[in-house]
């Protein structure tokens, strides 16, 4: 049976892709609001999926105010796939 | 949510309710962009025809010639639109890929009606008036990609819109090619027909939706 990628192996993170893998590009403040998570953890852990290659975050201005955007790599992409590949194994789907 | 650890059918049920919950549903002002370029070509359609008929049937001078008035449509049209949508982006939290779509559409009919206009101009300082060129885009280019967006966002009334747009050019072309030249002389009443039907109408739907999603 397939390991479960641990960086994706947890809650926030996880909730993080989903999202991600769903839109072409979402921002801090669309992250935070969906995952109902507080700046603190939620910026930790876009800084390990930013590490390791999963997203692409990029730091701008809206207007006067900072806006950080997240968007998936193509890295990211596969790694996500390969997750659900491997719940559909272990749930035998 | 806390980072913590996860079974196999947590996952699952995270990602699904997270596919749910990024689910674009349509919102306040989704049919306004539809309504401004609706009105703004009817409204000056109404105004160009007016004022032809005051001069050249009632005789009556008028400071500006009203084939001119037709240039309101991207000298008001186009700056609008861009600084709305730059006002948009700014406060937009997410951008789905219909988003991606839909504007990478309306920026390609956005450089199809420059390319027209300049082909126009080309051949207006060349001496011939080939301003029909336009026409036809407004017909066929606004139509299809008026279609397209319908296709990209479900909406059955701008498909349908779009579609009409597109037939009302191919019988204005097929009519004129058939020497049936008095055809053109109809071809405002198509146009203003047209955009009723393919951004007034679709606009108003859009937002009514909107309204009781």
């Amino acid at each position: 049976m397939k390991e479960l990628d641990p960086l994706l192996h947890s809650q926030l993170r996880l909730a993080v892709m989903s999202i991600l893998m769903n839109v072409e590009e979402a921002d801090f403040v669309y992250l935070k609001e969906k995952t109902d998570s507080t700046s603190g953890n939620l910026s930790v852990q876009l800084d390990k999926l930013s590490s390791a290659g999963y997203i692409a975050v990029e730091k701008g201005f809206a207007g006067k105010k900072t806006r950080t955007v997240c968007r998936v790599t193509p890295q990211g992409r596969k790694a996500f796939e390969l997750y659900v590949e491997a719940l559909k194994e272990y749930l035998n789907l | 949510m806390e980072d913590k650890k996860l079974t196999p059918t947590d996952s699952m049920e995270l990602i699904t309710s997270m596919i749910a919950a990024t689910r674009r549903r349509l919102s306040k002002g989704d049919g306004n962009m539809l309504l401004f370029w609706g009105y703004l070509c009817v409204i000056v359609a109404i105004t160009a025809n007016v004022c032809s008929y005051l001069q050249f049937a009632m005789g009556i001078d008028l400071p500006i010639a009203p084939s001119l008035l037709w240039w309101a449509i991207p000298i008001i049209g186009i700056p609008y639109t861009i600084a709305v949508n730059r006002k948009n982006n700014l406060s937009r939290n997410v951008v789905s890929y219909t988003d991606k779509i839909s504007t990478s559409l309306w920026e390609y009919v956005l450089w199809l009606a420059v390319a027209a206009i300049a082909i126009g101009l080309f051949f207006f300082i060349s001496g011939f008036q080939v301003w029909y060129v336009i026409e036809l885009f407004m017909f066929f280019i606004i139509g299809m990609a008026t279609s397209v967006q319908g296709i990209i966002i479900k909406e059955k009334s701008l498909i349908y819109g779009g579609a009409f747009s597109v037939i009302c050019g191919g019988f204005l072309v097929a009519g004129v090619l058939a020497g049936a030249y008095w055809l053109q002389m109809y071809s405002s009443l198509l146009f203003i027909i047209s955009f009723i039907v393919m951004m007034i109408i679709p606009g108003h739907i859009l937002n009514h939706k909107a309204k009781k999603a």
